[in-house]
């Protein structure tokens, strides 16, 4: 009996022991055992054991209430004690958080950009099926890879692949000029698409049935925006545009915007059938104009990769002679939708995409800053722990314990962390539209949003204030009391070793960033004055692709060369760094198995001497000989080196589109970066083709730019007053080129100065730190005749030093890093020794007027007060 | 000596801080009846006897957590102060833990007594009430 009772008691108090510790409750626990046996005394045994367990349930509340009581009382403390050593130490304070909140601010605002470049092209519904149809292979001895391809693929892959459910294509037509009434607007956003493009893609219509909305030929669907430029608030549907006053179109819908992360944009939609009804021989076979983005839907859970075999049975089967007669290998490429933006970087792109390295390179920097911060952190705190061993020491005599210590610590850094995390909060919506307009992102951090971002931003603060608070928590919770209190302070050396250490990270990071900022302006300065084998300067493009422009070209021509302004004037079908027309073709010597890729432009007489391109040998294409426009080429040296040509003119090149015949070759000209200077100069040919009125350029005399400008419009207006004056000015749309090199180069330029920013900020708490700590020696040195200037270098030294050996680590770091990113550019600047070393005194500039100003401070005290204080 | 006569006024002043800030704060009413019946049961007083003085009067039933915890504060307020007494085989082989009200703890009773008592001044005694009401 005796034991069984024992056995039921032991289970109710032995629950009761995991919650409360027995050895210190021992008169609670003997309390209760007491009580118990007297209840079974009074009511029998089995209404005891109830009411034991209603004893023991209602006594943890209790036991729950004292424990938090405690911890509410210490928790006060330390909140105390923490706004107090906030209060006495001001300066270090404020260094801690706003270095923290800075960081953190940074952190948060690249985060959110690396968020923004993964969204592209996400919210499609069924983006993880959708697929662009790329070509990869080579023709003869050229190799590309091409975004774009053959129109008559899309409905053949669809009849004969089950996986392949819906295909859509798009084409992007150039120069649109677009009327509705007096309304009169140059559109650059449309593309022809087909029909199925609101079932494949989420582009959602206002108004407009998605099904049928680009069925017929000379349907439009517009945009939002589009439409209020155009009606208002008046209702689009059913409307006319007319473009190029030549065509109808009638508006069968309106779509909402498309969403600018997308790794193409439009304004317009065209019926993909307007154009192929009108030319039909184009989509008759997959060879030739590859000038249409195909996108694949695939049935579910379709892997992309087993449609590889059927893909090269078909191109087999429809290319296969004329592949293999001209040498030639293709392959299909599936890209997914997602991931063009960042991973794509084809010829013929829609839009410009980004880089992968561009996100790791923002994310890497945004961990470095982060990093900087929470060292600093550590560094201050640490250093700071000597004034505040007695506390500590105080603290261990009151009965803390080493675990409770290094609670209090991490708690203070906990409370830092989140003051700063609302700090960078506030810094980020103050600089958030900055960043936006740095990055020329639609960027959003969305607190209310985005569901998991405040628990993000609660995770952040806590490991912030985790990681920054660990080092100084546990070397602070380690000193001992007795040793402590006697003023004994221990290993002092060796943790400032350490906190060196630190410094010299943070600045060796800063060197990196500002190595690389260097490194990418220099690049842009490059590719910027690049010499481009023809003049931008003085350029004017005029864009005139119209059947009354043309009709008068001749005389338009010779007008305004007589214009006194101006030097010179062509035309041309693509003006440097606009592209050009790519197609295959079979030089002289040449097998159907060796066929050559070309890029083509079509030019007017004088198109050499206007831009100022340079002919090597031969002759240029003249009105004397007017066979010209039917039977000569002219080709670039890449042209002449590709094919082996020692001599070319007078050899014959046949482009192999089933219609041109061959050409004689009767001059070569220098290379010209007809495309940017992020591409490589290619094998080019030149067209004669003096009636094509698409660009017109006219060289204008330096220093009469804008007479000139204004004299042209004239004659223009007199010539084609229908026309309107569209131009450009060629040495600006090429800059505009380098936006996305500029944007890097802003935005890491932006971070590398915060970076040096915190790092400093560090140096300057470690500095003044140290300063204070050697007051009385100082003030002695200075009573016994030290000067001012020796005071500085006695301070400073140490860290000047660390500072060199950051330097020492950052330039292999940072050269490695630069020449990776350089190798993006067929073009490319060597990494310079002078960014190198001018980074180098930058920092140490910056450190050492850090330094310099604290370590004066110190030294220009006045000793006698120093000395008092001590 | 300098730092450690500094240490010891630091130390001390703190201290006193703290019981100061511990003596403002008033009891509350289950803490003032633990303590008078720990007075009354003058040296009698240990877990049980408390607990079934203060069920004896205030005719409620508690669990013996309710009164063990607020016990142990007290004395770490310094208002109690406890010993530990003989173990007996009825408690498990657990020692009993008697508790004594301090010099502090009964300055702090008189406090709170006086506090109370300028409350009630001038207000009628409970028949008077009685009476006005019926």
């Amino acid at each position: 009996m005796n034991t069984q009772n024992k056995g039921r008691m032991k289970m109710n108090l032995w629950i009761l022991s995991r919650l409360i510790s027995r050895r210190k409750n021992y008169a609670f626990f003997g309390d209760i055992e007491e009580l118990y046996h007297m209840q079974i005394k009074d009511r029998g045994r089995s209404r005891a054991g109830l009411w034991l367990w209603a004893q023991i349930l209602r006594s943890v509340p209790h036991a729950l209430y004292d424990s938090l009581y405690w911890s509410g009382v210490m928790f006060r403390s330390y909140l105390k004690i923490t706004y107090r050593n906030f209060r006495r130490h001001k300066s270090y304070s404020l260094i801690n958080i706003m270095g923290l909140a800075v960081g953190m601010a940074c952190c948060i605002m690249i985060l959110s950009y690396v968020r923004y470049e993964l969204s592209y092209d996400k919210y499609h519904t069924h983006a993880d099926q959708i697929h662009r149809l790329t070509m990869a292979g080579t023709m003869g001895k050229m190799s590309g890879d091409l975004a774009c391809g053959n129109g008559a693929v899309a409905k053949d892959l669809i009849r004969e692949i089950p996986e392949v459910r819906n295909a859509v294509r798009f084409r992007y037509i150039y120069h649109n000029r677009v009327r509705c009434g007096d309304k009169l607007f140059f559109e650059d956003g449309v593309y022809l698409a087909d029909a199925s493009v609101f079932e494949v893609f989420s582009f959602p219509l206002l108004s407009g049935d998605p099904a049928s909305a680009l069925a017929d030929p000379f349907n439009v669907v517009i945009s939002e925006s589009t439409a209020q430029r155009y009606f208002g608030n008046h209702d689009p549907m059913g409307k006319i545009l007319r473009f190029d006053d030549q065509s109808d179109f009638h508006i069968t819908g309106v779509m909402e915007d498309i969403p600018s992360n997308s790794h193409f944009t439009f304004d317009m939609l065209i019926s993909f059938s307007t154009f192929e009804r009108e030319n039909p021989q184009l989509f008759s076979r997959w060879m030739g104009d590859f000038n249409n983005y195909t996108y694949l839907l695939l049935e579910p859970g379709t892997d992309p990769r087993t449609l590889d075999d059927r893909f090269d049975d078909m191109i087999e089967k429809r290319m296969g002679t004329i592949l293999k007669a001209i040498g030639g290998d293709i392959r299909f490429v599936l890209q997914p939708l997602a991931s063009i933006h960042l991973h794509s970087h084809l010829n013929g792109e829609a839009g410009a995409n980004s880089h992968i390295s561009s996100i790791y390179l923002f994310s890497s920097t945004a961990f470095f800053i982060l990093l900087l911060a929470c060292i600093n952190f550590m560094n201050l705190a640490t250093a700071r722990s000597t004034n505040r061993a007695r506390e500590v020491g105080i603290r261990k005599i009151h009965g803390a314990h080493k675990g409770k210590l290094a609670q209090q610590f991490l708690g203070e850094s906990l409370i830092y962390s989140f003051v700063s995390l609302g700090a960078a909060v506030i810094l980020v919506e103050l600089f958030l539209p900055m960043f936006r307009a740095l990055s020329g992102r639609d960027i959003r951090v969305g607190y209310a949003s985005i569901p998991w971002m405040i628990p993000v931003l609660i995770g952040f603060g806590l490991f912030v204030g985790l990681s920054a608070g660990s080092y100084p928590a546990l070397v602070l919770s380690r000193f001992k009391a007795s040793r402590v209190l006697k003023g004994i302070w221990e290993g002092a050396s060796g943790k400032g070793r350490f906190r060196k250490i630190l410094v010299t990270f943070q600045f060796a990071v800063s060197i990196i960033l500002l190595i690389g900022t260097g490194v990418i302006y220099h690049q842009v300065h490059f590719m910027k004055n690049k010499r481009l084998g023809f003049d931008k300067e003085h350029m004017l493009v005029i864009r005139g692709e119209r059947p009354d422009v043309r009709l008068k070209l001749k005389p338009l021509i010779n007008g305004l060369q007589g214009i006194p302004e101006v030097a010179a004037v062509s035309t041309a079908s693509h003006v440097p760094g606009w592209g050009a027309r790519r197609n295959i073709v079979l030089p002289e010597g040449f097998s159907l198995d060796e066929t050559q890729m070309m890029a083509f432009t079509n030019i007017g007489y004088d198109y050499l001497d206007t831009l100022g391109i340079e002919l090597k040998s031969g002759r240029n294409f003249s009105p004397e000989f007017t066979s010209d426009p039917q039977k000569s080429v002219l080709i670039n040296e890449a042209a002449a080196a590709a094919f082996g040509w020692e001599d070319p003119v007078g050899k014959n090149i046949r482009e192999l589109d089933g219609r041109s015949r061959p050409k004689t070759v009767i001059g070569v000209f220098k290379d010209y970066h007809f495309m940017s200077v992020q591409h490589s100069i290619e094998p080019q040919c030149l067209y004669c083709v003096p009636d094509e009125s698409e660009t017109i350029v006219v060289r204008m005399k330096p220093g009469a730019v804008s007479a000139a400008l204004n004299a042209v419009q004239s004659y223009w207006k007199s010539m084609v007053p229908d026309a309107p004056f569209d131009y450009f000015f060629l040495d600006q749309s090429l800059n505009d080129r380098y936006h996305e090199e500029e944007r890097l180069s802003r935005i890491v330029t932006n971070f590398s100065v915060l970076a040096i920013f915190i790092a400093c900020l560090g140096l300057f708490g470690m500095v003044s730190y140290a300063a204070e700590k050697r007051t009385r020696e100082i003030a002695i040195r200075r009573v016994l005749g030290a000067s001012a200037s020796q005071i500085v270098t006695l301070l400073s030294r140490d860290f000047l030093q660390w500072v060199i050996i950051a330097n020492v680590i950052a330039w292999p770091a940072a050269y490695f890093a630069v020449t990776v990113w350089l190798r993006r550019f067929p073009y490319h600047v060597r990494p310079d020794i002078l960014i190198f070393a001018g980074a180098g005194g930058v920092a140490l500039i910056i450190a050492l007027l850090t330094m310099g100003i604290k370590a004066f401070q110190a030294a220009a005290a006045d000793p006698v007060e120093s000395l008092k204080y001590e | 000596m300098n730092k450690s006569l500094d240490n010891h006024l630091v130390s001390s002043y703190y201290l006193n801080r703290w019981r100061e800030e511990s003596e403002m704060a008033d009891l509350t009413r289950l803490e003032e009846q633990i303590m008078l019946s720990v007075w009354r049961l003058d040296g009698q007083a240990y877990g049980i006897s408390i607990y079934q003085h203060i069920k004896q009067i205030t005719k409620k039933n508690m669990a013996i957590g309710g009164i063990y915890f607020p016990l142990e504060r007290l004395v770490k307020k310094g208002f109690l102060e406890a010993q530990k007494g003989e173990p007996t085989p009825v408690r498990g082989g657990q020692s009993k833990r008697y508790y004594r009200v301090t010099e502090l703890g009964k300055e702090q009773l008189f406090k709170t007594k006086a506090v109370q008592e300028a409350f009630w001044k001038g207000l009628p005694p409970r028949h008077s009430v009685e009476g006005e009401s019926g």
